[in-house]
């Protein structure tokens, strides 16, 4: 909300500087957000008299004047109807720049010379009225500039209200938190109003069907008023804070909304076919015209303002085309009443109409006052379009708002914000934001709220004023004590740590990607999954939250690759998600998964490279178990993937549970991916790796040497190396710690459709040295069963 | 004089002038050949010893023999020398960049998060989770947040369906863990937030928070303010200073929004504090006392002070980045350098 500094000190007479008000706003709960400058646009603009005005020789509808700023005579070419001799305007001379930019120069309008302007509100940005120009009063004095006329240098602040805060929606709202920040006092508004015509009660009566809808309606009738431009004052008021002039009714209804945050509505009353004003809930779709022409399908019980007849007005929220001030109105039937908040703000939602009406309605309006803006409306009313008002206020008022007393302890306050406040400080905090205060005994007082602060209902919220008012500056600081609690920090989130350490060293980056997923890609792969759906989703590219991390993944290594980056190694750790069922909340779990594309190892000089392939995924994965010293595991065939081929790829189990996959991802997986070079992929499933996970045992080293002994078998080229090597492993040979493989060859060296295994064996015995002879022995064992078991020659 | 060595003495001057003259190996060569040679100079000499006087040639003899050994010394001390004139320079090139193997980094997010943690848990904060997809309860109902309230709003929350929604904040995580213990109860709790926020410089449909709550028997706004600026130092160095602004939310009060003094320019106002020196980082307060009424917790007993954290903005605070897509985009180019 737009606040004036010039307003605010036409209500107080404050001291504080704009910096020094902007600051002690902000650290007591009304953030300053900006603060414009305003009203130095208007230089070379001033005040100046028409002294004659001739047809226009060229031009049917425009006219030559002749017009004086006291010093100088000037040639202005106008268009407005309404020039006339005599009259006081406002003269934008030639050097002016006008608010929307335009520079004023001399120039030739159909062949006549014109130096200078004579502006209507819409050229000074101040209004709507484009075709007339402004009229000043006949006092007005000659050459002045019109900074003047509409006052002083102002500063705008642009203010975030909290929606708890209703009362802060207006100039005396802010100057009550003044007021409470020690800048002066708000006084109280002391309203003549001058009733010269009949009682209102002849005139009007008002009746509400839906008292909890709108518990109290108040109106005044000014009759014979003249509708026409507002005079600059009311219009530059009004634009400071960022509101058109329309004419003079309404800106001043726009006018002691933002003086005192109550919204009044004026109605055409000479429209209303009936002398009455009937409040009652719309019936089931009740359609209405509002003012800006639309018709609008209501929701059931919205309130209506009706003349006991046709609706005239949306309450609380816009009036209606119907009953419209015009330039022909003469009888104004102003409005000041209280709907409910829950109300308004449904009808507002259903009928997608926001209005400064509204919003102050749907925060909480200040019920127990209504009177007080209506009078100061008709006064300015009576002033400025004059008319006469009727005698009385037609209020409505079935059910009196009854005030609450919340109870506030001294002890209650101070252990809540660690402060030291004495029950006097608390009581003039309390009471400088105008809650009437009684202490109820030493330490405690009772405080009541009036209407217009409805966000007010426990201790707490009084706790809230006492420590914003006093300021948070201003409570101590403690000293941070960890004390004795257990800590702990969850084993995924240390697991998380743990992979990030890992993968970073041995060359991956780490992305973060967005959860909310693009379902089409998984559906193109018939990827089989339960989908966690969002029913509303920004668009169908984020339709889902992601089931798996290869998609965010490979999405990755596309936009990295079209980038130019040739070498990707990513990998991701991060939650996973799939629906459990309607009714449920979904299954989530974290997952650690990568992609490697590209080099082996980091071209450079010296640096001998070849493309990733199988077994450096494979070499990989392996590092990282030793790393997080996990054994528990083994890999096995993959039964077919979604993302990766079968062919180059392997499941990773424990317990025969599957923790994780790894390989190369499939042809068709590249191409809805639009990637165009092997890519190579992991995942692990960690809440399952965690649950498989043991404890690392400490080992005493071997005391003893080891033996080894290489042995080069050839065999079929279709043996799998794994196979051979685990069925060595499970011969249980004695003393045999290990066995690993060194190299394999195949080619001239050795027959067609075989292959060499070239391993090392490695033997020791826990209490002594071996003999060769021992040794011999069990690798003559070995190989023995070995060629029981596989056709295999030894290699010389 | 005996004239032969005489010429042996005029021989030991010229050569001795000319081996110092000489520089290529061919001319070593040939200055070998020509005094040293078994038809050079010397050796000449030694056969005209016949024409010496039979008692003198021991002594001619002896310096003819004396001149060839001095020479061949001379030369081989002269080649030695010209040998590591000659030597190739050498081929170590301390130069040449190291070897690099590729060496990954962890996102600027998880560097974030990971050092909060950090911090909360050396001043005795554990770390508590929950998960992203909640109830309208747990994000809203348990927080005090009206019914009515904008933020349950489907232009704004994203929904799974009527009353599941993805949680807006972490502040769910609270109730969660108050629900299942006792007070004291003092957590941190980092996870992604989801908004129904349109992409742009500054806003991401998720993104991320850290939550913190502490629980027990007189907890203090005091107490908040000392932990958030330990925090602030910790995070950011020993000069930036924490400021409490009072605030709204339904699940504080009194509730505060807390900047930090603008890291970019040290306070003296810049593009990101926009001129005011203060950069916000997150909302906190005192648990309101409706929440501790949703878990049982009695508020004349406990009090709690609550607050969240923005690790996106603190990130971006961080590393200097303008626009939190970057954050997201995992551009290599762009990761691999911060």
């Amino acid at each position: 909300m737009n606040i004036s500094y010039n307003w605010l000190k036409s209500i107080i007479p404050l001291e504080w500087s704009v910096e020094k008000l902007a600051d002690k706003l902000t650290m007591s709960g009304t953030e300053v957000e900006a603060i414009e400058e305003f009203g130095a646009e208007f230089d070379n603009i001033v005040t100046a008299q028409v002294k004659s005005v001739e047809k226009h020789p060229n031009a049917d509808k425009l006219k030559v004047c002749e017009v004086s700023d006291g010093d100088h005579d000037y040639h202005v070419v106008c268009g407005a109807p309404n020039v006339a001799e005599n009259q006081k305007v406002i003269l934008a001379k030639v050097g002016a720049k006008l608010p929307k930019g335009q520079h004023i120069k001399e120039a030739t309008i159909r062949g006549v010379q014109s130096s200078g302007m004579i502006c209507s509100y819409a050229e000074l940005s101040l209004g709507e009225y484009t075709d007339v120009i402004v009229v000043l009063p006949d006092e007005t004095t000659v050459g002045k500039p019109i900074q003047e006329l509409f006052g002083e240098k102002d500063y705008v602040f642009e203010l975030e209200i909290t929606p708890n805060r209703p009362d802060c929606l207006s100039h005396r709202g802010i100057v009550r938190e003044i007021q409470a920040l020690g800048g002066g006092k708000l006084p109280v508004p002391a309203i003549a109003i001058e009733e010269t015509g009949a009682p209102i009660d002849k005139e009007v009566v008002v009746e509400i069907l839906n008292p909890d809808d709108c518990p109290r309606y108040a109106a005044r009738l000014i009759k014979g008023v003249e509708i026409k431009p507002s005079p600059p004052w009311l219009v530059s008021k009004l634009h400071a804070v960022g509101i058109r002039s329309i004419n003079n009714v309404v800106d001043i209804t726009n006018y002691v909304m933002m003086e005192y945050g109550h919204p009044l509505h004026a109605f055409d009353f000479n429209l209303f076919e009936n002398k009455k004003v009937v409040v009652r809930g719309a019936d089931k779709n009740e359609k209405f015209v509002t003012l800006d022409g639309l018709e609008r399908k209501l929701p059931e019980d919205s309130v209506l303002i009706t003349d006991g007849g046709k609706a005239v007005a949306l309450g609380g929220i816009m009036g209606g085309l119907n009953s419209e001030v015009t330039q022909d109105t003469r009888d104004i039937l102003l409005e000041s009443a209280y709907f409910n908040p829950v109300r308004i703000r449904r009808t507002a939602k259903a009928v997608k109409l926001s209005t400064e009406s509204s919003q102050r309605f749907e925060r909480g309006a200040d019920l127990e006052n209504i009177t007080v803006p209506l009078d100061a409306a008709a006064r300015l009313i009576r002033e400025l379009a004059g008319g006469e008002i009727a005698t009385g206020i037609a209020d409505c008022y079935p059910n009196e708002y009854r005030r609450i007393s919340i109870p506030l302890t001294v002890e209650e306050t101070n252990r809540l914000l660690g402060t030291e406040l004495s029950l006097s400080e608390i009581q003039s905090i309390l009471e400088s934001l105008d809650l009437l205060c009684t202490k109820t005994a030493e330490n405690s007082l009772n405080a009541e709220i009036p209407s217009f602060r409805p966000d007010l209902n426990v201790p707490a919220d009084l706790i809230e004023e006492v420590s914003r008012i006093y300021g948070f500056d201003n409570i101590p600081e403690s000293e941070v004590l960890s004390g004795n609690m257990d800590v702990e920090i969850p084993a995924n989130i240390r697991f998380a740590k743990s992979a990030r350490e890992f993968f970073t060293v041995r060359g991956f980056d780490e992305v973060v990607n967005w959860v909310l997923y693009n379902p089409k890609k998984l559906q193109k792969l018939e990827y089989d999954y339960k989908p966690v759906q969002i029913s509303n989703p920004l668009s169908e590219d984020t339709a889902i939250l992601r089931p798996h991390l290869f998609g965010s993944l490979l999405d990755r290594v596309a936009y990295n690759l079209n980038r130019n980056v040739e070498d990707i190694k990513i990998f991701e750790v991060d939650t996973i998600f799939e629906s459990a069922g309607k009714g449920k909340l979904p299954a989530q779990s974290l997952q650690l998964a990568g992609a490697w594309t590209g080099n082996a190892f980091k071209q450079g000089w010296g640096n001998p490279t070849r493309a990733v392939d199988f077994y450096d995924i494979r070499g990989l994965i392996e590092d990282f178990f030793i790393h997080i010293g996990y054994s528990n595991y083994r890999f096995s065939a993959l039964d077919g993937d979604a993302f990766l081929d079968s062919e180059w790829s392997l499941a990773i189990t424990s317990d025969d549970e599957l923790i994780g996959k790894l390989g190369k991802g499939s042809s068709k997986t590249l191409d809805v991916f639009e990637i165009k070079q092997p890519t190579w992929l992991f995942f692990i499933d960690v809440p399952k790796l965690l649950g498989k996970r043991e404890y690392i045992r400490f080992e005493e080293p071997p005391k003893f040497p080891p033996s080894d002994r290489d042995l080069a078998l050839v065999v079929d080229d279709s043996l799998k190396v794994g196979e051979l090597m685990g069925f060595v492993n499970s011969l249980d040979e004695k003393y045999l710690e290990d066995i690993r493989l060194f190299d394999i060859y195949s080619g001239k060296q050795v027959p067609e459709n075989k292959k060499s295994i070239a391993l090392s064996l490695r033997f020791r015995h826990p209490e002594r040295t071996l003999t060769d002879d021992e040794i011999d022995n069990a690798i003559n064992s070995i190989l023995n069963r070995l060629k029981s078991k596989y056709k295999l020659d030894l290699r010389e | 004089m005996i004239p032969l060595l005489k010429k042996l003495e005029e021989l030991r001057n010229t050569a001795f002038e000319e081996l110092e003259s000489l520089s290529s190996k061919a001319d070593f060569e040939a200055f070998r050949v020509k005094y040293l040679g078994r038809k050079g100079e010397i050796t000449s000499c030694l056969r005209e010893l016949s024409s010496v006087e039979p008692d003198m040639r021991p002594k001619v003899g002896a310096a003819a023999n004396e001149l060839k050994k001095e020479l061949t010394e001379a030369l081989e001390s002269r080649l030695n020398e010209a040998d590591v004139k000659a030597k190739p320079k050498s081929k170590i090139d301390l130069t040449l960049p190291g070897r690099s193997h590729f060496l990954g980094k962890k996102h600027p997010i998880s560097r974030t998060v990971e050092d909060i943690i950090d911090i909360f848990y050396g001043l005795g904060f554990s770390v508590a989770q929950g998960p992203d997809v909640e109830t309208d309860y747990y994000n809203f109902d348990a927080l005090n947040t009206p019914d009515e309230h904008p933020a349950r709003d489907i232009n704004d929350t994203f929904y799974v369906e009527d009353g599941i929604c993805l949680r807006t904040h972490t502040s769910p995580v609270q109730i969660r863990t108050m629900e299942n213990k006792k007070p004291p109860v003092r957590i941190i709790a980092p996870g992604r937030c989801y908004r129904k926020d349109t992409p742009d410089a500054s806003h991401a449909p998720n993104f991320f928070q850290v939550e913190g709550l502490y629980v027990d028997t007189n907890v203090t706004f005091a107490d908040l303010k000392g932990v958030i600026n330990v925090f602030a130092r910790r995070m950011f160095g020993s000069d930036v200073k924490v400021r409490f602004r009072p605030h709204f939310f339904p699940f504080t009060e009194p509730s505060a929004e807390y900047d930090f003094s603008c890291m970019i320019c040290g306070g003296k106002g810049c593009r990101t504090c926009k001129n005011t020196g203060w950069v916000e980082i997150s909302g906190a307060g005192m648990v309101d006392p409706a929440v501790f009424g949703h878990v049982g917790y009695d508020p004349s007993i406990y009090s709690g002070y609550a607050f969240g954290m923005g690790v996106d903005r603190i990130t971006m605070l961080r590393y200097r980045i303008n626009d939190i897509r970057y954050l997201y985009d995992n551009d290599l180019r762009v990761l691999t350098k911060l």
